[in-house]
């Protein structure tokens, strides 16, 4: 009796949202992993510290390559203290960054893909509270599986991966 | 100035809100500077300089970008001031730094008119420079002076000369001056004068320092003569410093008390 096969078809996985993105050739395109459907214990953590800034450096003070987070941020003497998403923040009173205020907490929510950089003309001390949004990350992830739509870096990729 | 001067770094990383400059001066040109900013800015409590300038960075203030300030006990700084320390004043080209130094003149070459050179000495105290240079705002700045009080008893006289104490009394109104003769046996000539300084050439035959008698030499007789004076702002004048001049070793106990009040 001749084996019979499945059809080609249904021997095929259903299609799956990868953890990477196929890389991209072009360069001007940030490779940033798809969002997650699961949330591990770990992405819960919460991180708090001190930064304390050089002088005339641009530093990152937080990197978000892997998770949405609340940044909060606060000023603990004079600076001047300057915060943005882009690195070219130079001269620190240029306007092309947020400066700080004394005592007064800023707070950033930084979404996937997206750097905090800071700049400073003295060396300040900078209280600092990272809470990240693992569920943002899901329903990020959760909502681009159930579309076959996944965000990436601020594009929206409609090709299947 | 004590060297080298304290850094306000430290105390920023180690979660200070204040940077205290405190320390006696050496010379006229003694400058101290903050490579932090400020909410506020005050004379301390145990400066003897009166009157304390500031400098910062300002783009405006071409072509130096130095803009310069005066606090006092009777006038404090509040406002931010950032130190600039990327930028460059000019044409020094060094980092754009807060910069602090006294306003009032102090001259360790000053000697009264008729010293003499062989026979007689002169001591000065230092002059405190406190500011005090405030991280984060306050809800109270308080810049007035503590009321200084200076204490001798025995003096190292040159034999047959005269010793004069030279104390600092910048922007004072008020000072009250105990002198009581504790020796057994000596008479001690003692006077009270007060100075305020000039900038002038110390080796010159006629400087230029304004001096002014406010109580003449006069002997003090052994064994519990007392001399007592009040200086006012009111009635005698301001003055840079006030000068003793005694001729015995002592024991000669010489209080002064002074205070930024004029207790009129």
């Amino acid at each position: 009796m001749p084996v019979t096969r499945a059809p080609v078809a249904a021997r095929m996985p259903a299609p799956v949202v990868a953890k990477l993105p196929t890389p991209s050739l072009n360069p001007s395109v940030a490779q940033v992993s798809a969002p997650a459907v699961t949330v591990g214990g770990s992405e819960n953590r919460l991180e708090i510290s001190t930064y304390i800034t050089t002088v005339g450096n641009v530093a990152v003070l937080y990197n978000g390559d892997r998770m949405w987070a609340k940044v909060t941020l606060t000023m603990r003497t004079a600076g001047p203290v300057a915060v943005g998403q882009n690195n070219q923040l130079l001269p620190v009173l240029s306007g092309r960054g947020q400066l700080l205020q004394t005592g007064i907490p800023t707070v950033f929510n930084v979404a996937k893909g997206n750097r905090l950089y800071i700049v400073a003309s003295a060396v300040t001390p900078i209280s600092m509270v990272v809470e990240a949004f693992p569920w943002l990350e899901t329903i990020t992830g959760l909502a681009g599986s159930a579309s076959g739509v996944v965000p990436v870096q601020g594009h929206i990729s409609t090709g299947k991966l | 100035m004590s060297f080298p001067q304290p850094q306000p770094t430290p105390y920023v990383v180690n979660n200070y809100q204040f940077f205290d400059i405190n320390t006696p001066l050496s010379c006229p040109g003694d400058i101290y500077e903050s490579n932090q900013g400020g909410h506020m800015f005050c004379v301390g409590p145990q400066s003897d300089i009166a009157n304390i300038n500031m400098a910062y960075f300002d783009d405006q203030a071409a072509p130096s970008l130095l803009r310069q300030t005066t606090i006092s006990p009777t006038r404090s700084f509040v406002g931010e001031i950032y130190a600039r320390n990327e930028s460059r004043y000019a044409p020094a080209d060094r980092p754009g730094v807060i910069l602090y130094w006294p306003a009032d003149i102090y001259d360790p070459n000053f000697r009264p008119r008729g010293f003499s050179t062989d026979d007689d000495s002169i001591e000065f105290v230092a002059p405190q420079f406190n500011v005090i240079q405030y991280f984060a705002p306050v809800s109270s700045l308080v810049p007035q002076r503590i009321d200084k009080e200076f204490t001798f008893q025995n003096y190292i006289v040159p034999t047959g000369g005269v010793l004069y104490l030279v104390i600092p009394y910048y922007g004072r109104k008020y000072c009250y001056i105990n002198f009581t003769n504790r020796n057994a046996t000596s008479a001690n000539t003692f006077g009270i004068s007060a100075v305020n300084y000039a900038i002038t050439q110390d080796d010159g035959s006629n400087p230029y320092h304004q001096q002014t008698t406010i109580h003449a030499p006069a002997s003090v007789s052994a064994n519990g003569g007392t001399v007592t004076q009040i200086v006012k702002a009111g009635t005698q004048g301001m003055f840079d410093a006030l000068v003793f001049s005694l001729t015995q070793s002592g024991p000669a106990p010489l209080r002064i008390t002074m205070s930024d009040q004029d207790a009129s």
